[in-house]
C-alpha cells in the first residue's frame, strides 16, 4: 500500500509562519521610515507598499501549500523561493531607499525581510529536497 | 569507532523530536557566546575609532551645547546639531597659554528633505585651520575641498550623479570616507565657503533657523591641540575660567564616559551569556540522564550482544558530540543573521560607537563559539555516558526495566 505523506508538515508550519512574521512585520515592525517633515514620503515608503504586497502573496501561497500534495506543493514551493528572493530585491536594488544607513528603512526592514526572505527560500529548498527523497524511496 | 558514529547517527534520526530539541540547546549556547562577544567586540572597535576620529585633546563648544549634550550627540549617535557661538570666543581661545592649534567647525542639520526623512549633520571647516577632517579626508581625497564640493560619510549611499542638494545648493560630492562606526558616518563635510552659500540660500528660500547667524563671525566647536610640554587638564580649566558662555572638555573625559558604558554592555551581556549557559547546562544534563535511564535497556542488548563498556559509553559521547555539532552550527547561523545585518540597528540601539570586526576576528569569534559549546554539549554528556557503561545486561534484562 503507497504510505500517504502528511497533510501538514514541519516545512509548511515554518514557512507559514515565516510569511505571517513577514507581512505582519511589514505592518509594524519592519515598516519602513516615516513621511517627511513636509508631509512627502521618500521612495522607501514605496519599497516598503511593494514588498507588502508579496508579503501577501507569499502568504497566500503558505496557506494553499497547506491544503495541497505531490507535485502542485512542490510547485508552490518554487513559486515561493521565486518571491522570497524578489522580496531581497526590491528594498534597495529595484526600489531606492533611504540615503542615510541609520533610516529605519535600511536599519531595520531590509535586514528583516532579507533574513526572512533567505529562511524562506531555505525551508522551500529543504521541502522540496525531502520530498524528492520521499519520492525516490 | 566507525561502527559507534553509524549507530549514533540512526539513534538520532529515529527520535527527531528528541534530537531538535538537543540540538536547540546547544543552539543557544554557541549563539549566545558568538553574538555576545561579536557585539562587545565591536563596541570596543568602536571606542577605539572614536579615540582616533576625534584627533584633538579639547573640545570648546557653547555652554548651552553641552547642558543639552548636542556634541556627544553628533559624534555618537549622528543626530543634527546646530549650535553657535561669536566668533571672538575663537580668537579669545587662541589666546590662551597652551593652545598650539584651534581649529573652527560650523555646524549646519540640513532639512529633511534632502536625502532622508531625518536631517543630515553638515560639517563645515576651515582647510588652512583643520588638524581633524583633513587628515581623514586625505585617505579618500587628497587634493584640497573647493567651493561647493562636499565628502560623505560612510553611511551615507553616494548619489547616482554624484550631486546632492541642501536648501538648493547643489553639492559635488567628491569623496566618501570610510566607516568610522561613529555618528560622524552620517555627517556631510565642506569647507566653510560652501556652508556660508547654504546659508544665504536657506535665507532666500524663507529658513529663519539662521537668523541673527552670521556665518562669517560664528562657529559651533572648536577643536584644539594642546602644545607640548602643557596640560591638557590645566588648559581645558584656564579655558573655562577665562572665555566665558563657552565649555572646554578634554576628549580623555569623553572617551571614559564612553568606556563606562562600554563596560557596562560587557556586564549586561556576559551576564546574560551565563545565564543561558547555566540554564542550558542544567537541562542537557538532566536530559542526557534521563535519555540514559530510558535506554538502560537497549544499552543492555548492546551489551549482550558483546558491545564492550567503552563501546556503549562512545555510543552515548557520540551522539551528544554530533547533536552538539549541528546545533553549535545551527546557533552561529542565527546569530549570524541576527548580529551582522542589523549592526545598523544595535548600534542605533545602544547609542554607542559601533564598528564590527574584521573577517578573521568574526572567523576567530565563530571558531572559539563553536568549539565551547560542542565541548560544552558532548562533556554535559559524560556523566550519563559513564553511567550507560556501567550498566549491568543480566540484571536489567532479567528484571525487564
Amino acid at each position: 500500500m503507497e504510505k500517504k505523506s502528511k497533510p501538514v508538515g514541519v516545512c509548511d508550519i515554518v514557512m507559514l509562519a515565516l510569511a505571517l512574521v513577514l507581512f505582519i512585520g511589514l505592518l509594524t515592525f519592519l515598516r519602513p521610515c516615516g513621511p517627511k517633515d513636509d508631509g512627502g514620503w521618500m521612495t522607501c515608503h514605496w519599497a516598503g507598499q511593494a514588498l507588502r504586497g508579496v508579503a501577501g502573496a507569499l502568504l497566500l501561497l503558505a496557506v494553499v501549500r497547506l491544503f495541497v500534495r505531490g507535485g502542485v506543493k512542490t510547485g508552490l514551493d518554487m513559486g515561493m523561493a521565486v518571491l522570497a528572493a524578489l522580496a531581497i530585491c526590491v528594498p534597495g536594488r529595484l526600489i531606492g531607499l533611504c540615503m542615510m544607513d541609520a533610516m529605519r528603512c535600511r536599519a531595520v526592514m531590509t535586514p528583516g525581510v532579507t533574513v526572512l526572505s533567505i529562511l524562506m527560500i531555505a525551508a522551500a529548498a529543504a521541502d522540496m529536497l525531502l520530498r524528492r527523497k520521499k519520492d525516490i524511496a | 569507532m566507525k561502527f559507534e558514529r553509524t549507530l549514533s547517527l540512526k539513534n538520532l534520526r529515529r527520535r527527531p523530536a528528541r534530537t531538535a530539541a538537543l540540538a536547540l540547546l546547544t543552539a543557544f549556547l554557541s549563539l549566545s557566546v558568538f553574538a555576545g562577544s561579536v557585539i562587545v567586540s565591536s563596541l570596543r572597535s568602536g571606542l577605539s575609532s572614536y579615540g582616533d576620529r576625534l584627533g584633538a585633546d579639547i573640545v570648546a563648544v557653547p555652554y548651552q551645547a553641552t547642558t543639552k549634550k548636542q556634541f556627544e550627540s553628533i559624534l555618537l549617535q549622528g543626530i543634527p546639531g546646530t549650535f553657535y557661538m561669536d566668533g571672538q570666543y575663537y580668537d579669545k581661545i587662541c589666546g590662551i597659554d597652551g593652545v598650539e592649534l584651534a581649529a573652527p567647525q560650523f555646524y549646519l542639520a540640513s532639512t529633511s528633505a534632502g536625502c532622508c526623512s531625518v536631517p543630515v549633520q553638515i560639517i563645515g571647516f576651515d582647510p588652512a585651520l583643520d588638524f581633524t577632517v583633513q587628515p581623514w579626508i586625505r585617505d579618500s581625497y587628497s587634493t584640497e575641498l573647493g567651493d561647493g564640493d562636499v565628502i560623505i560619510g560612510s553611511d551615507l549611499t553616494l548619489p547616482a550623479d554624484g550631486t546632492l542638494k541642501f536648501y538648493d545648493t547643489a553639492c559635488h560630492v567628491v569623496a566618501q570616507l570610510d566607516k568610522t562606526g561613529t555618528g560622524l558616518d552620517t555627517a556631510v563635510y565642506c569647507n566653510m565657503n560652501t556652508i556660508k552659500t547654504m546659508i544665504e540660500n536657506a535665507q532666500a528660500l524663507g529658513f529663519t533657523t539662521f537668523d541673527g547667524v552670521d556665518p562669517d563671525n560664528a562657529v559651533s566647536a572648536v577643536l584644539i591641540r594642546v602644545a607640548e610640554g602643557y596640560d591638557a587638564a590645566a588648559v581645558t580649566g584656564d579655558i573655562n575660567v577665562h572665555v566665558r558662555h563657552v565649555e572646554a572638555e578634554q576628549t580623555t573625559n569623553m572617551l571614559s564616559g564612553i568606556a563606562g558604558g562600554l563596560a557596562n554592555v560587557s556586564r549586561i551581556v556576559g551576564g546574560l551569556t551565563v545565564m543561558v549557559w547555566l540554564l542550558a547546562i542544567v537541562i542537557l544534563v538532566i536530559a542526557f540522564a534521563m535519555i540514559s535511564r530510558e535506554r538502560t535497556r537497549e544499552f543492555a542488548i548492546l551489551r549482550v550482544m558483546g558491545a564492550s563498556r567503552g563501546m556503549v559509553s562512545r555510543l552515548l559521547l557520540t551522539e551528544s558530540a554530533l547533536v552538539s555539532l549541528a546545533g553549535a552550527v545551527m546557533g552561529l547561523i542565527a546569530g549570524a543573521l541576527v548580529v551582522f545585518p542589523f549592526s545598523r540597528a544595535i548600534s542605533g540601539s545602544l547609542g554607542m560607537p559601533y564598528l564590527t570586526p574584521g573577517a578573521g576576528a568574526v572567523a576567530a569569534m565563530a571558531a572559539g563559539s563553536l568549539l565551547l559549546a560542542v565541548l560544552a554539549g558532548s562533556l554535559t554528556a559524560a556523566f550519563a555516558a559513564g553511567r550507560a557503561g556501567r550498566t549491568d545486561a543480566g540484571l536489567v534484562l532479567r528484571e525487564g526495566t
